[in-house]
């Protein structure tokens, strides 16, 4: 049940999917791979959506340098862990909610345990490395993942459900070297938007998921196009599942 | 040969100047040369070794009608008519 105040609260998303739709918000339970251009914007969305259970996981601390895009982040935070940063702007914002933070290193060992009992997790990584582990441990957990990316004035979005959807490795073949990227906060903005958006849906049951296709933001020319994806019958990570 | 609609993205148009063209050619290696002589730019994105031609650059992702071209036969992957080729360079940041 939702109370009186949530019922204010999200009065104007009711609305669009009904107590019911917010009562699926509030029991749900989200984890975000990272909280600096990406899982900033994802982070406030989903809080201020009003998901249950927002589970972050980040290994920095905030540098000077984040916060041109880090909007979680401000200069009072330079220097203390992103995930105690992200936790107090979170609780302020939607005390209702519950934010778990894990100030951890993504890796093969613990990304399993990181992202147990999610009904989705989202891709907020800065490296293909990282991302093709999560991707496999979402596939093989069955977890869905909304994979996003940016670089300059550019970004791309995509949801993976697994069993039914291709995987990031179906249309991604190798992995690119990691390294300082250029970045405007409003394409990590307009990227993790898009993000949040496609897990308030999948949670909510709403709209058109981005599944079998890539929607491409180019911020340069503000456009926005999308490539059909296919599964890859020979998938290494997820055609065997 | 057949007429295939090339997109560009990210860095790729930037510097072609354009966002997608339309090349002929009977595999994916004769629309990744015309494209090199088009926009000479762009060879040093696209191939490992821009003077032959003859590798994909490490981390560029080319799809074929949303298959990526690793998973079919590369580079002498053969070409139909409304064939339709994104060549899609990593963005990894976030």
């Amino acid at each position: 049940m939702i109370s009186e105040n949530e019922q204010n609260l999200y009065s104007r998303q009711i609305m669009m999917f009904g107590e019911e739709g917010q009562e699926k918000l509030k029991n749900s339970s989200v984890t975000i791979t990272g909280s600096g251009g990406l899982g900033s914007p994802i982070a406030i969305y989903l809080a201020s959506a009003g998901v249950g259970k927002i589970r972050i996981i980040d290994h920095d601390t905030v540098a000077l340098s984040n916060l041109n895009r880090q909007i979680l982040h401000h200069h009072k935070d330079i220097g203390v862990l992103k995930v105690d940063s992200a936790k107090g702007k979170l609780n302020d914002l939607n005390p209702n909610i519950d934010i778990e933070t894990f100030n951890e290193t993504l890796s093969t060992d613990n990304i399993k345990n990181l992202i147990d009992k999610s009904h989705i997790v989202v891709d907020a990584l800065d490296n293909y490395h990282t991302r093709f582990s999560l991707n496999e441990a979402a596939v093989q957990e069955q977890i869905p993942l909304v994979h996003g990316a940016v670089e300059g004035f550019h970004g791309q979005v995509t949801t993976i459900i697994p069993r039914e959807t291709p995987c990031m490795r179906c249309f991604i073949s190798k992995t690119p070297p990691k390294k300082t990227f250029p970045i405007l906060g409003t394409t990590a903005g307009i990227i993790g938007t898009m993000q949040a958006n496609e897990v308030i849906k999948y949670l909510t049951g709403s709209g058109k998921l981005l599944t079998g296709r890539l929607l491409l933001w180019d911020g340069f020319n503000s456009k926005t196009e999308e490539v059909p994806v296919n599964k890859n019958q020979y998938c290494e990570i997820c055609a065997t599942e | 040969m057949v007429d295939v609609k090339v997109k560009l993205f990210a860095n790729l148009r930037e510097y072609a100047g354009v966002s997608e063209v339309t090349i002929s050619g009977d595999t994916v290696s004769d629309i990744l040369n015309s494209l090199g002589q088009q926009y000479p730019q762009l060879k040093e994105l696209i191939f490992e070794n821009p003077e032959y031609e003859d590798e994909l650059q490490g981390y560029i992702n080319v799809l074929l009608n949303g298959e990526n071209i690793q998973h079919l036969e590369g580079l002498s992957t053969q070409l139909k008519g409304h064939d339709e080729i994104a060549i899609l360079p990593p963005v990894s940041g976030g």
